[in-house]
């Protein structure tokens, strides 16, 4: 019954009070959503905004898949499309979704919203290397199950020392926390100062108004030197076609987040911008039993992620590469 | 017009031309690229699951293959700079075919790049106009400007010295020559470039040092020597040339100053590491000696000592250097010994440990290796063509009116 | 003695709303932004409540005990150096309430202000996002679990998990050694 009772994270139905909140709350800030997105078009004046759309399944076209390399392969860069030219992309990537899967994918585009700065703080003493954070984020952000594609890396140190070297990512966990171990999850750190942007031969990913680190997947050449330069391993290579199942496939995607990624491009946590900049916490936060996660907005002074910089001794990690991150730990 | 595509059908007459020796040392490079293609083909169609390469080793024998042959185009200055600034006519006879050689090493840089990528049809989102080119902020996009930069110088200037010659013409130059010079600071260039490329990233401390571009440049100076002496050595017996002495004497001088420089650099490089003795020697203890008793690359760089270490007692002691057989043996040592102090010495321990300090080692999977064969078979064939022809006109044995 | 006493189920619910407005209302107050923020109403979520339905017959002399009924059957009590004072919070007048050290009685669904007398600096961290966790919008309504959600109230010690299986390993992956 109880959550202290479970094995197996909050979503039991001894939180059933707390379950229904967190629905209630998700619907209405779905309502919100569309207003706000609509309002901002009004705004814009026809700008693209949050663009939404709906693959309808057509089963007639067979040359979909020949086709479909030559729109991508003249397909122009995000900054560069046109408001249309982007609606078809997004429609292109939701059919071919559609057809491979059999589910109906919605692919869109929310914006950063005008004002707000992402940052992510991790409380350590929380922290008991569970890894739920890690398969929440699989699931979420529709990664390759085979060869697994994991953006979180939970690292175990022995206590007494923060040596990244010595750090064991496969530790087993019949029981987590392990005597005399510590955890040390690593994702992408959305820095300031990012060496993988510098890097990127073909300004496949960029910096975003609010902080993140986008990568847009129909521009990277496959080249890996993001890899090399990320000192937080945050980078992955997908080495083949990933691997997903049509039932586990998450319907709600975005085109510069958790749409299914096309083979020989790299990829890496987005703070879940499609929930985020709709609002909603990143999975990974949410899916943690611990509660060890914080986001929010770095320039609401009343956010939670302020009141941590604020009020707790905050660290980055490999301070010394000056790469300004955006991910902050403390000791809660 | 019409003079000039005659010219050029000169060329490839005279290319797929040739002895029983000639086809054979054609055909068996041809059936490699073959071999290679497939292996390539392989790979675009399964994606890099079909490597060695891992998120933790995220480049293996294509860059590594590359960064040497960087060294080996830049190389070609060896022989510019002694024709053009020191007037030295015997090494003129020669200095077509070093050009034309930096030619078929960019050519191959190009193609393990390439075979390198992802998506290599996305090529063109490089390319002016329609693509992004990162530049001035990726180092990548620099050495893409600065290999396509020398290519085209490469391909210029002999090509430009080589018409004149056809058409019995002396050059002109004004046409020539101030390519020449810039040629000159670029093959520096191209290969300060490419050690930027590893230099530039603080994420790789044992990658993140300012003497690796000049460690860069010394050990193409060596290993280059070494492969012209070959090359050189193989035209004088089939090529039906005869280069002179001196020119070889030039290039083993050459190479007993910058292999004991070589190793001077490479030795403060080691010092610095394993006597300060960081957490960042990590990657030359796992270079040297292994990790928790895994060391995939521990023989590969011991081996790369020993065969460098000889090399150079050759080309320093003046009774040894003299013997031409030692020599030449000493050259594949050298060329050898390079080869993988650049490759599996600087490219894979670069990646172990990782920065999060994960241990995964690598090793070249077979369509690695056979890709790898094909581009270094498919330069081959490229350069023997190129020579060929290249001697053919100097001989006099194409002209446009005959003499 | 507070009015629930007389009417348990009608004064608990009023209590109950009155918490979750103040909540609301805290939230609101302390942070002025657009972010609204819900602790879940406790009392629902108790499987036995209200209390008094039994306790009213129980006799007052085995208040001061830990229960061995089967309604409250594995009961272990880690916290406070194992009081087994259960009069100390759960007030034997009104089982339906909590009782604070200074006398006052709320709710279930403050049950936080309880467990702040002793743990204030988890409490102020806990108001502030800091400790503890929230689901929903960062922006908008977000929901904020109680301490009692993931802390047992009588042994509080959050219990060992375990992990879900690492990733595999690379094929050429080095194992490290255990370090003891």
């Amino acid at each position: 019954m109880a959550f202290w009772n479970r094995q197996n994270g909050p979503s039991s139905d001894n939180l059933r009070a707390a379950a229904r909140a967190k629905k209630l709350a998700e619907q209405k800030l779905d309502e919100v959503a569309p207003r706000r997105s609509f309002l901002k078009g009004l705004v814009g004046g026809g700008a693209a905004v949050a663009a939404t759309t709906t693959a309808l399944a057509s089963r007639d076209d067979s040359g979909k898949e020949a086709s479909g390399f030559w729109d991508e392969f003249f397909q122009k860069h995000y900054k560069e499309m046109s408001p249309e030219e982007k609606q078809r992309v997004f429609e292109r990537i939701a059919a071919q979704a559609n057809e491979r899967f059999g589910v109906q994918v919605q692919v869109h585009d929310p914006e950063p919203i005008p004002g707000v700065s992402f940052a992510f703080a991790l409380d350590l003493n929380k922290c008991n290397g569970n890894r739920m954070c890690v398969t929440a984020c699989m699931r979420e952000n529709n990664q390759s199950q085979d060869p697994p594609i994991q953006y979180i890396k939970v690292l175990e140190l022995d206590r007494g020392t923060f040596k990244l070297e010595e750090g064991n990512m496969y530790y087993e966990g019949e029981e987590v926390p392990r005597k005399d171990k510590v955890y040390l999850p690593v994702q992408c750190n959305q820095c300031d100062n990012p060496p993988c942007v510098k890097a990127c031969p073909v300004e496949a990913t960029w910096k975003e108004k609010d902080g993140i680190v986008v990568i847009d997947y129909d521009w990277c050449i496959g080249c890996r030197y993001c890899m090399a330069a990320c000192p937080y391993e945050a980078r992955h290579f997908n080495f083949t076609k990933p691997k997903l199942e049509g039932r586990d496939l998450n319907p709600q995607q975005g085109y510069l987040s958790n749409r299914v990624r096309p083979s020989g491009v790299v990829e890496k946590c987005h703070f879940c911008l499609h929930r985020t900049r709709r609002g909603h916490y990143p999975a990974c936060l949410e899916a943690c039993p611990t509660g060890a996660r914080k986001f929010g907005d770095l320039n609401d002074p009343d956010s939670e992620i302020s009141a941590v910089l604020r009020d707790k001794r905050v660290f980055v990690l490999k301070e010394e590469l000056n790469t300004v991150p955006r991910f902050f730990y403390y000791f809660g | 017009m019409s003079g000039y595509l005659r010219y050029w059908g000169r060329m490839i007459g005279c290319a797929v031309r040739g002895s029983a020796l000639y086809y054979s040392w054609m055909a068996g490079l041809l059936l490699v690229v073959l071999v290679g293609g497939l292996a390539y083909a392989q790979q675009l169609k399964e994606g890099f699951i079909v490597t060695n390469l891992s998120d933790q080793v995220s480049w293996g024998a294509y860059i590594a293959n590359f960064t040497f042959l960087v060294g080996v185009a830049a190389a070609a200055v060896l022989l510019v700079v002694p024709t053009y600034l020191g007037k030295r006519e015997d090494i003129k006879e020669v200095v077509i075919l070093g050009e034309l050689m930096a030619f078929s090493a960019i050519v191959m840089c190009l193609m393990f790049v390439t075979a390198d990528l992802g998506h290599p049809e996305r090529f063109i989102h490089m390319m002016p106009g329609f693509g992004r080119l990162n530049f001035p902020s990726s180092i990548l996009a620099w050495d893409v400007i600065v290999l396509s930069g020398y290519l085209l110088l490469n391909l210029h200037i002999p090509g430009y010295l080589l018409y004149k010659e056809y058409k019995g013409e002396a050059p002109t130059k004004l046409y020539y020559r101030p390519f020449v010079y810039i040629s000159m600071a670029w093959a520096v260039s191209i290969h300060t470039v490419t050690a930027f490329l590893y230099t530039g990233l603080g994420s790789r401390p044992y990658w993140n040092s300012a003497i690796l571009a000049p460690r860069f440049l010394v050990s193409a100076f060596a290993s280059g020597p070494a492969i012209l002496i070959l090359v050189f050595y193989a035209f004088n017996r089939w090529g039906g040339m005869k280069i002179k002495d001196s020119v070889f004497e030039t290039l083993k001088r050459i190479i007993s100053i910058t292999l004991p420089i070589n190793m001077f650099l490479f030795g403060c490089e080691l010092f610095k590491e394993l006597y300060t003795d960081t957490t960042h020697a990590a990657s030359a203890e796992y270079l040297f000696f292994g990790i928790h008793g895994h060391g995939m690359v521990v023989p590969y760089m011991w081996a790369s000592v020993l065969f460098t270490t000889t090399a150079m007692l050759v080309f320093v002691v003046p009774k040894w250097r003299a013997k031409s057989g030692l020599v030449r043996w000493a050259s594949v040592l050298c060329i050898v010994g390079i080869w993988i102090e650049k490759g599996m010495g600087l490219v894979i321990p670069g990646f172990i440990p990782s920065p999060l300090g994960d241990l995964v080692e690598y090793t070249p999977s077979t369509v690695e290796i056979l890709v790898s064969l094909g581009i270094w078979a498919f330069g081959t064939f490229l350069f023997s063509a190129l020579a060929k022809v290249a001697v053919a006109i100097q001989k006099g044995e194409i002209r446009a009116q005959p003499a | 003695m507070t009015p629930s006493t007389s009417k348990p189920r009608g004064g608990a619910y009023f209590a109950g709303l009155l918490a979750f407005a103040g909540a609301v209302l805290w939230t609101q107050a302390g942070r002025g932004g657009p972010q609204e923020v819900e602790v879940p109403p406790r009392q629902k979520a108790l499987e036995n409540f209200p209390c008094q339905e039994c306790h009213v017959n129980i006799d007052e002399a085995n208040s001061g005990v830990a229960p061995r009924t089967k309604t409250h059957s594995g009961m272990r009590f880690l916290h406070m150096d194992k009081i087994e004072q259960c009069n100390l919070c759960h007030p034997s007048e009104d089982m339906d309430t909590l009782r604070l050290v200074d006398g006052r009685t709320v709710t279930f669904n403050e049950s936080y202000q309880l467990c702040g007398q002793c743990h204030g600096e988890k409490l102020g961290d806990w108001k502030k996002n800091l400790h503890g966790k929230q689901v929903g919008s960062w922006r908008a309504l977000a929901h904020r679990y109680s301490c009692v959600d993931c802390h047992e109230p009588h042994s509080p010690r959050l219990p060992k998990m375990k992990a879900v299986p690492p990733p595999p390993r690379p094929p050429l992956s080095i194992p490290k050694e255990e370090r003891h």
